[in-house]
């Protein structure tokens, strides 16, 4: 077994270039490309997150309305989210949780932020307790 | 090649150690940011080589690079301007090693062409 004792890993033809060997092989994929770049759990009836990895904050714009801010700003606002919701214990008051989705809020990204909103079966908005969202793209 | 590195583990001088099998295994092996209005195009994206619009508000990507397997991890998400909030959906087509499909709909259940629709895969390369 060995060890790479670094604090940086850096391509030597390009800087941002570093290549990665796939499971079965038969191809390389970029090791940039691939990092999930910002990552959190969170909710949206409140502006604490329970666990993250650079991000900055999210802010409640609103009943099942909050935007997820992320700490290094992308390089464009054409990066890849991915969203998903629950509901613990304590929130699961009311029938209609049963089908909540994540939809968008009629808001662009920006290289630094996304909005979403919670909704019920009924399509109202709704606080879920439990929003997590991970961001893959190009770091600015 | 420039030098070819082979380890078992990375590590950090303050934020820890993994495994390299998370680099690997952790990586996201494909994702893409696809404008669905007009003539559907790709924004950026990572291991696609071309997205294909399958009707109203369904696409799909293919891989660069295919997958080992069709049991990988999908993830999706759509954004539109004007018809109201939409959700991503899986439009009941199974995922390929090569390909992964991603609709657009609103709450009622409509297709339409999203602004933007993106989706990310992980799982295992062949």
């Amino acid at each position: 077994m060995s060890t790479i004792i670094a604090d940086n890993l850096t391509g030597k033809t390009a800087a941002g270039n570093v290549t990665v060997t796939s499971e079965g092989g038969a191809a390389t994929f970029q090791l940039q490309q691939g990092l999930v770049k910002a990552w959190a759990k969170g909710s949206f009836y409140d502006t604490t997150l329970d666990d993250s990895f650079s991000m900055s904050s999210v802010t409640d714009n609103g009943t099942g309305d909050s935007t997820f801010t992320v700490s290094n700003a992308f390089n464009n606002a054409n990066y890849a989210v991915a969203m998903t919701r629950g509901r613990s214990a304590s929130n699961y008051t009311t029938s209609k949780a049963g089908g909540m989705v994540i939809a968008d809020n009629q808001t662009l990204p920006t290289t630094t932020a996304i909005r979403a909103r919670g909704l019920d079966t009924d399509a109202a908005e709704f606080d879920f307790d439990i929003a997590c969202v991970s961001f893959m793209g190009d770091l600015a | 090649m420039a030098g070819t590195i082979v380890a078992d583990t990375l590590t950090h001088s303050t934020a820890g150690s993994l495994t390299t099998d998370y680099v690997v295994n952790g990586s996201a092996k494909a994702w893409v940011s696809l404008n669905g209005t007009g003539t559907a195009a790709i924004r950026d994206s990572h291991n696609t080589s071309s997205i294909t619009d399958a009707g109203t508000g369904v696409y799909y990507s293919t891989f660069s690079s295919a997958m080992n397997n069709a049991s990988f991890s999908g993830g999706s998400h759509v954004i539109g301007l004007s018809n109201g909030d939409l959700v991503a959906t899986g439009e009941a087509t199974a995922p390929t090693t090569t390909t992964f499909r991603v609709g657009c709909r609103t709450v009622g259940g409509t297709l339409l062409d999203p602004e933007y629709a993106m989706t990310n895969v992980h799982g295992d390369l062949a």
